[in-house]
């Protein structure tokens, strides 16, 4: 028989709801059966039923006085009932229109009355029926007592239904639950913390844990037992940490090992349950592979970084031509103020240009053009501009590569640290040249000047200097400084403890080197005054004079900085090589202030000789003696003029016969050849007077005698068997012809004495007068 | 007065503070035939210089004590007396460029004499 249940979606619903009870085909259970009892007791009928209309069958979840587990619907009453919605009594099935013709009343000893209650869910629809059933007809039906009661125990029905249903749900999660975190290859675990009377977390006990916490942890069995007792080594801040989650309800994540364990975890912890309960949820995960891997992956990074560091590379870039994207390792894009997450992604090379120092840049760029250009291997030094500290100088290499039709594509390429090579380099290169500058400057303060110059630029500092000091005073004077651009003099005189205790140093002859003012312990109360002449670093090396602290050689930065002991060294040997410059420089201007005085006591004294010789002669006899007389003392005086250009150490050959030659005649009337060569000065004496009296003879009867005679003078060595020897020849031409003068007076006396040391010679040839000396060369050069 | 002393000898005034030396250099410029006064330092010299109108050449030591040593001196005259000729000498070999008046003309000690009294002689004719 069909029931007008109404519309299919109804009818669907409905049974969707009745499955999701999840009663039917279910075992009997006490409450239903008890249910069924109490109605068939309280409304006297042999039968009574909890009934659910299925879709093609009725069920009964109990009854009383059957043996019948289902019928088909079609048999059904209840459907009846259920269709209704309401209590529905029949007092004779066997003359109610509905059933008369139902198999179960028209059989022997059918069923002859009906009272059926619906059991209506709380959203509406109807599951079936507590219903009672007769074998005989009642007439009466039920009374309102009864019906009362079968309505209750209906409802009560569905309170056990829905009751039923949520401790399934409940079941389902549960088991749910239980398998989810059973599946986790994370160790789960409920434990309850324990706590001494101080509320110091001393224990927990586990309440639960998850399948996969034995191996997580190497502990089984632990459900209820104690965890100090289970690993007495167990670290304290373990209690600590799920002691704190148990008492403030924090949830809390972190990384910690369990020695005890010999393991490391990544835990979560938190409250679980009341508070009082001081339950807490651990899932926690062993980390100790992952450590260990993490910790060789660190360990090989560190080692590629050390092999990285050996050879100075500061790391790799390659260029993206076509779409001018340079990617770089983060040190290298740091190096050029590159900031190395876009560097990481790519950022134009020009990015990379603008932390290469101005003037190195052009010779880069046509570099890299070239590469491109040739395919050759690339390479340039350069320096870079990081952007807090000095230079470095970077060596790239890299190349070029192409596409098939030949246009380039990418250019990788690495970088290296050169800046210890180069910078070593121009010390030793300054150290060099400040030699060079400083041999033969008088100076001391243009000297000064070079060696702050140098020391500055080959540091790359921002200013240099020296100062005298005095000691009592504690005061500096700056005479004058070198700077960098933009950084001021500090010329002057300064107040050591204006700028901290350093002098203290200073004065017991310590070097004073202090990376950064503001936080060196004797400069940092001072930072102020310090900032205010551009200081931010400084080296002050003390000169000292007889254990007196006399002057400082002072280097300083802008920035702070990290002088190096190579860098110090450099300092000092400036500072050394300055000032033992100086010291011989003084030394010599000395001398050459002694030399001066005494050759200007001497010259007076000859004028003096002069003057009496003079008055001696006056008015005698032959004027022309006293000529004679001036003469010799003025070509002694000449040769004196001459040594003490050298200062009294020696003379220039030719400079001596030049000006010898030329107290007699003009340039035109004589000839010199012979390699300069420095003679002592006493051979520098012998030698004026010799040519003196030659030339002053030749005036008066050689070849300086008349208007067209010539005179050569030459010089040479000669090995001969005493030696080497120098040989000078003298030889007149043009002139009268001469012989041997009658008297020897004592210009040729002069002349046989020679160089003074050796041999003479003088023949009287046609052509005129030829004279040749010899002296042993080491004595030439010696006296 | 210029008609008087084309009559007369020239004057030529001698500064040297040193004796011996400046009496040589009294007879070389008497010998050349100038008349010749004589001052022993600076300040003399330009007593002298302040009281005659006729000296025409000044033949000065440079090393001399006093206020004024004859760079000075000799700056001074060119200064005053800018038509009189300069001759300066001294025991230094060289002086520099600047130490030299104009026109002045040097000779390091010991001069000879002939290289004074040409000096003199040239500055006369001019």
């Amino acid at each position: 028989m069909a029931i007008d249940a109404g519309p299919m979606s109804d009818e669907t619903s409905r049974l969707a709801t009745l499955a999701d009870y999840q009663i039917l085909d279910t075992a009997p259970e006490p409450q239903f059966d008890e249910i069924a009892k109490a109605a068939s007791l309280a409304c006297g009928t042999p039968i009574a039923l909890i009934s659910l209309v299925d879709e093609a069958r009725q069920w009964f979840k109990a009854k009383v006085g059957l043996a019948a587990n289902e019928t088909p619907l079609s048999q059904s009453v209840c459907a009846h009932a259920v269709a209704e919605g309401s209590t529905l009594v029949i007092p004779d099935l066997s003359v109610d229109a509905r059933t008369a013709s139902n198999p179960l009343v028209t059989a022997k000893d059918g069923i002859r009355f009906y009272a059926g209650v619906p059991l209506i869910t709380a959203d509406g629809h109807v599951l079936g029926t507590l219903c009672v059933v007769d074998t005989l007809a009642r007439p009466e039906g039920l009374d309102d007592r009864q019906i009362a009661m079968l309505e209750l125990l209906a409802r009560q029905v569905v309170l056990q239904f829905d009751l039923r249903r949520e401790l399934l749900r409940a079941k389902r999660e549960e088991v749910r639950y239980r398998t989810l975190f059973d599946a986790l290859d994370a160790a789960y675990s409920v434990i309850e913390v324990k706590f001494d009377e101080n509320g110091k977390a001393i224990d927990y006990r586990f309440l639960e844990v998850n399948a996969a916490f034995p191996a997580q942890t190497g502990l089984t069995d632990v459900v209820g037992r104690w965890m100090r007792d289970l690993k007495p080594d167990h670290e304290q801040r373990w209690f600590d940490i799920y002691g704190h989650v148990a008492m403030t309800g924090q949830m809390m994540r972190f990384e910690e090992e369990a020695a005890a364990l010999g393991r490391w975890y990544d835990v979560q912890a938190y409250r679980v349950g009341p508070p009082e309960k001081r339950q807490v949820a651990v899932l926690f995960r062993d980390l100790t592979e992952r450590r260990r891997s993490e910790r060789d992956a660190k360990d090989s990074r560190t080692r590629l970084d050390l092999a990285l560091s050996a050879a100075n590379t500061i790391g790799t870039w390659n260029w993206d031509i076509p779409s001018n994207s340079v990617r770089s390792d983060p040190r290298f894009a740091e190096i050029f103020g590159v900031d190395p997450e876009q560097a990481a992604l790519g950022v134009p090379i020009e990015q990379f240009f603008e932390g290469v120092a101005s003037e190195d840049r052009p010779g880069l760029e046509r570099q890299i053009e070239e590469a491109i250009a040739s395919g050759e291997p690339f390479h340039a030094e350069y320096r870079v501009r990081p952007k807090d500290g000095p230079f470095r100088w970077i060596e790239a290499q890299g190349r070029c590569t192409y596409d098939e039709a030949g246009a380039p594509q990418s250019f990788p390429g690495l970088g290296i640290d050169i800046t210890e090579r180069r910078t070593e380099l121009s010390r030793q290169t300054a150290l060099i040249e400040l030699g060079d500058r400083l041999r033969g400057m008088d100076d001391q303060r243009e000297m000064a000047k070079v060696a702050a110059q140098l020391i500055g630029e080959t540091l790359d500092a921002t200013r240099a200097g020296q100062g005298l000091i005095d000691y009592e005073k504690e005061t500096v004077v700056i005479d004058l400084d070198w700077n960098a651009e933009g950084i001021g003099s500090i010329a002057g005189e300064h107040q050591f403890r204006d700028f901290g205790s350093y002098i203290d140093d200073l004065k017991r002859g310590r070097t004073v080197v202090i990376d950064d003012v503001s936080t060196d312990p004797r400069t940092r109360a001072s930072t102020e005054a310090f900032h205010a002449i551009r200081i931010g670093s400084l080296v002050n090396v003390p000169l000292m004079e007889r254990g007196v602290l006399r002057a400082v050689v002072l280097v300083q930065d802008s920035r702070p900085r990290q002088w190096t002991e190579a860098e110090l060294f450099f300092i000092k040997s400036v500072g050394d090589r300055t000032r033992s410059a100086i010291v011989e420089a003084q030394a010599r201007y000395e001398q050459r202030l002694l030399n001066e005085e005494m050759s200007h006591r001497l010259k007076n004294s000859l004028a003096m000789v002069m003057s009496i010789a003079s008055q001696t002669l006056r008015g005698g006899t032959d004027a022309s003696l006293f000529k004679a007389y001036e003469q010799r003392i003025m070509a002694l005086s000449r040769a004196h003029d001459i040594l003490l250009q050298q200062q009294w150490t020696a003379a220039r050959m030719l400079a001596v016969v030049n000006q010898s030659l030329a107290l007699h005649a003009d340039d035109g009337r004589f000839s010199v050849s012979g390699s300069d060569l420095s003679i002592g000065p006493k051979t520098a004496l012998s030698l004026a007077l010799l040519l003196h009296e030659l030339g002053t003879n030749a005036i008066k009867y050689g070849s300086l005698s008349n208007e067209t005679g010539r005179i050569a003078v030459s010089w040479r060595s000669e090995d001969e068997s005493g030696g080497t020897h120098l040989v000078l020849d003298w030889t007149e031409s043009g002139g009268p012809a001469v012989g041997e003068p009658p008297r020897r007076g004592f210009g040729s006396r002069l002349i046989r004495i020679g160089l003074g040391t050796g041999q003479s010679e003088v023949r009287y040839e046609p052509s005129g007068l030829v004279a040749t000396f010899r002296a042993p060369l080491s004595l030439v050069v010696q006296n | 007065m210029a008609s008087l002393a084309s009559f007369m000898k020239p004057v030529v005034l001698v500064v040297e503070d040193e004796p011996i030396l400046r009496l040589h250099a009294v007879d070389i410029v008497e010998d050349a035939g100038f008349e010749v006064l004589e001052a022993s330092n600076a300040d003399e010299a330009i007593e002298i210089l302040n009281s005659r109108a006729d000296i025409r050449v000044v033949f000065t030591d440079i090393d001399m004590p006093g206020s004024m040593d004859g760079i000075r001196l000799a700056a001074a005259i060119r200064d005053r007396w800018p038509p009189i000729e300069l001759i300066l000498t001294s025991g230094h070999v060289k002086l520099g460029e600047h130490d030299i008046p104009e026109r002045g003309l040097f000779f390091s000690k010991p001069y000879r004499t002939a290289d004074i009294q040409q000096a003199i002689s040239s500055f006369l004719r001019n």
